[in-house]
């Protein structure tokens, strides 16, 4: 079989399992009271997706002799795996199964986007050996922006109902709103601790971009003001107590911006022939 | 015949619930009682606060439609009410029988007939009364097969309908809302401002969650008296302030006539609390609550009215899940009715079997005593082979086909004229099986399988045999495989499986 149809072959299946795992999702948040057949087989589904995605990126690399930790989409495709599984290993205690309607259709998108957009070549220029650690960093920094940000949307939409005196109308299906508290909190600070290694080690190209394009400049100053955003929730949080609702915007806020970054790398690689 | 007769929420008052409720020390006795009415054959008692209730078989085949049975249980029923006039409570009484009889024990089991549809109570105690009847000896197969199917109707009703979701009283609404925002209750504080009796049961169960009680009062006596009932802590009005900071969940209901939590005291606080969130129950009226206060960040609010809506949200949902269960009901009970039929042609059945079986080998033994006499062992047994072979073949495809009439419940017909054409025994006769006796009496307790076949599966393999008779083949190729059976040996058979298996009140 064609190296390529075979790796498109794999991408369909795991297109596949993120789609039927995310309708399984819903159904769960659909159903009153939630329903634990539906997370059972969403999260098989995601299971099988990850797996598929992963078997994408080592066929990908091996059959086209391309370093996943150097190309972005790649490596964006290796962050959403470790995304699911991270996801999938969460505590069932946490009761984090309405996280996955907002995990898998990332999961998805980002699939996709790995797919259709080539594999942009690192200039020569830019080419160390701290490259692959700054590429995955941010990554997995990014796979854990998207969890703790899921946690902060549901938080806030639970918070709404709540005030709304709708309460009842999340019982079984969304975790308890202190649970998406915690949790938005704990991914919030794994993945800026990652993020934090790929800034370091992003400051090593800094003055080789200089003479940049104009859309690198806004990417990396978007990357400086994304730490930042996240830094001040984290220290809000532990100096003033800022947590629930406030947390929960700044963590979505800085998602924006990092996912804006990315959108930034993927639209130059985008812009590249395959 | 399955009979039901009793009384529940639905048509008795309290008062007359009460006089007929069956204590748990008594019921040994009340079951002995059923027990020994000639017109009833196994008998279970449940009897709970909201329904007395007696489900029994009739003892003899010619009640066929169970009036017999139900007649001697209602008066006794009337008999236990005492000074209430008996024409009073037999208004109240109701009685189903067969098919009715059957849904309406799935639909009690499954809680569709309980005062708060869903309320997962009247299983454990639908349990209790079988194992209650079970200890008297007073369940057999067919009452035993009943309440099987009917626990795993309501095991199928709660595994696939939400009927059981949510609560629906206000403090387990409150108390669902609480797990809501917190999870898990253990270590939370729980503020309890005033001492009312409903604020006191949301105590009582946060408590049992694990909470810790705090109990704000203008009066400390009053507050310690409560704090005492729950391991908590009394403290005075002057300290509301400080309760309020570390509180997570606060339960109000003074007897204040203004507002006791100002929009400005509970703002006042929240720095101090440093972003936690903070649930307020505000169960008293006049409220005890200024409602801006939900407008704080962190604080959620929920009055009565929001409580009794919720309430009433769930009641509704599950009024509508319980559309679902009753669809559960009735195809277990198609599934039930199927079973019960194909029991119902077991007797026929096996008065064929031993007929024809009794005529051939009447016929074998005149042979073997006349023409053939000359025949050695081996011809002989080859022979009483030959025979067996042919009885299981002659009476396969009647078996199967009016087991197959009996599954589209036509089977009565049939019946009557393969008695009527083999001068059959009528089956109407009391065996000794109408009655559960002591050591046959203990219900099977596995999985009903759904489809309602495996004891009159059984109880017709054992008659025509299809596996033998299908073909033959087997008995020929191995006459030691099969033991040739005398008529003598088939009565012995067929006396033994009317005695320890098919319950003549099955017709």
């Amino acid at each position: 079989m064609e190296p390529r149809l075979a790796s498109d072959l794999i991408v369909s299946a795991a297109a596949a399992a993120y789609a039927g795992s995310s309708a399984a999702f819903f159904v769960h948040i659909s159903t009153r009271g939630g329903s634990s057949r539906a997370t059972g087989l969403a999260r098989t589904l995601l299971w099988l997706g990850a797996v598929l995605q992963f078997a994408f990126v080592v066929h990908y690399g091996v059959v086209f002799r391309v370093c996943p930790m150097k190309t972005i989409n790649l490596a964006i495709s290796l962050a959403v795996v470790v995304m699911c599984v991270a996801y999938l290993l969460v505590p069932k205690t946490f009761k984090a199964d309405a996280l996955g309607l907002f995990v898998v259709p990332v999961a998805l998108v980002f699939l996709i986007a790995s797919r259709f957009i080539g594999l942009p070549d690192v200039p020569l220029n830019l080419r160390n050996k701290l490259l692959p650690v700054h590429i995955s960093t941010n990554v997995l920094g990014d796979a854990f922006f998207v969890l703790a940000s899921g946690a902060a949307a549901m938080y806030l939409f639970q918070e709404h109902q709540l005030k709304a005196k709708r309460g009842a109308s999340v019982f079984g299906r969304i975790p308890p709103l202190d649970t998406l508290d915690t949790a938005a909190h704990r991914f919030l600070l794994i993945g800026f601790v990652f993020m934090t290694v790929g800034a370091v080690t992003g400051s090593v190209w800094v003055s080789k971009l200089t003479m940049g394009t104009t859309v690198e400049m806004l990417r990396i100053m978007l990357g400086y003001v994304t730490w930042a955003v996240f830094s001040c929730v984290l220290l809000l949080r532990s100096t003033l107590g800022w947590r629930g609702k406030r947390a929960a915007y700044g963590t979505l806020a800085g998602f924006v911006l990092s996912m804006l970054v990315v959108a930034l790398y993927l639209g130059r690689a985008g812009m590249e022939p395959r | 015949m399955i009979v039901v007769v009793g009384l529940s929420h639905k048509s008795a008052p309290i008062e007359v619930r009460e006089r007929l409720a069956v204590p748990a020390d008594g019921l040994p006795g009340f079951l002995d009682e059923l027990q020994s009415l000639p017109e009833v054959g196994e008998v279970m008692v449940l009897s709970t606060c909201n329904r007395v209730e007696i489900y029994a078989t009739a003892k003899h085949g010619s009640d066929r439609d169970g009036t017999l049975a139900a007649d001697a249980i209602e008066q006794k029923l009337i008999d236990r009410a005492g000074e209430l006039r008996s024409e009073e409570v037999r208004t109240h009484l109701f009685r189903y029988t067969d098919d009715p009889a059957v849904r309406h024990v799935f639909r009690v089991a499954a809680s569709l007939d309980s005062l708060v549809v869903g309320e997962p109570q009247i299983l454990g105690q639908f349990k209790d009364a079988f194992e209650k009847a079970s200890q008297a000896r007073s369940v057999g197969m067919l009452l035993g097969r009943a309440v099987e199917s009917a626990l795993h109707v309501a095991k199928r009703v709660r595994t696939e309908t939400q009927i059981g979701a949510g609560r629906v009283s206000i403090s387990s609404a409150a108390i669902d809302l609480a797990r809501q925002i917190f999870g898990d209750l253990s270590g939370r504080v729980t503020a309890l401002l005033g001492a009312g009796e409903m604020a006191e049961d949301a105590a009582k169960v946060l408590c049992e969650d694990g909470a810790k009680l705090r109990v704000v009062n203008r009066s400390i006596e009053r507050a310690q008296n409560v704090a005492s009932m729950f391991k908590g802590e009394a403290r005075p009005w002057t300290d509301l302030q400080r309760t309020l900071i570390e509180a997570d969940v606060v339960i109000a209901s003074t007897s204040s006539p203004h507002f006791v939590l100002t929009r400005e005291l509970v703002a006042s606080i929240t720095r101090a609390r440093r972003g936690r969130s903070l649930f307020i129950i505000d169960i008293a009226v006049p409220r005890d609550v200024d409602p801006q206060v939900n407008d704080l960040e962190g604080v959620y609010l929920y009055d009565i009215d929001d409580l009794e809506k919720i309430a009433a949200d769930t009641m509704r949902g599950r009024l509508t899940e319980a559309q679902s269960a009753e669809r559960i009901v009735d195809e277990e009970a198609d599934a039930f009715s199927t079973w019960l039929e194909a029991l119902k042609v077991t007797p026929t059945v096996v008065a064929l079997r031993k007929h024809v079986q009794g005529v051939l080998f009447a016929e074998l033994e005149r042979s073997l005593g006349g023409k053939l006499k000359h025949l050695g062992p081996a011809e002989r047994k080859a022979l009483e082979a030959m025979v067996s072979a042919a009885v299981n073949k002659l009476t396969h495809a009647p078996s199967t086909r009016l087991k197959a009439a009996a599954a589209e419940g036509a089977a009565s017909d049939y019946m009557d004229a393969l008695r009527h054409l083999f001068d059959l025994p009528d089956n109407d006769e009391p065996a000794a099986a109408d009655r559960p006796s002591r050591r046959d009496s203990q219900p099977r307790m596995s999985k009903p399988d759904g489809n309602g076949s495996s004891e009159a599966a059984a109880g017709e393999h054992a008659s025509s045999d299809p596996s033998a008779g299908g073909n033959g083949s087997d008995s020929h190729a191995d006459p030691e495989a099969e033991e040739p059976q005398t008529s003598g040996a088939v009565a012995r058979e067929g006396a033994s499986r009317e005695s320890s298996g098919v319950p003549k009140e099955a017709s």
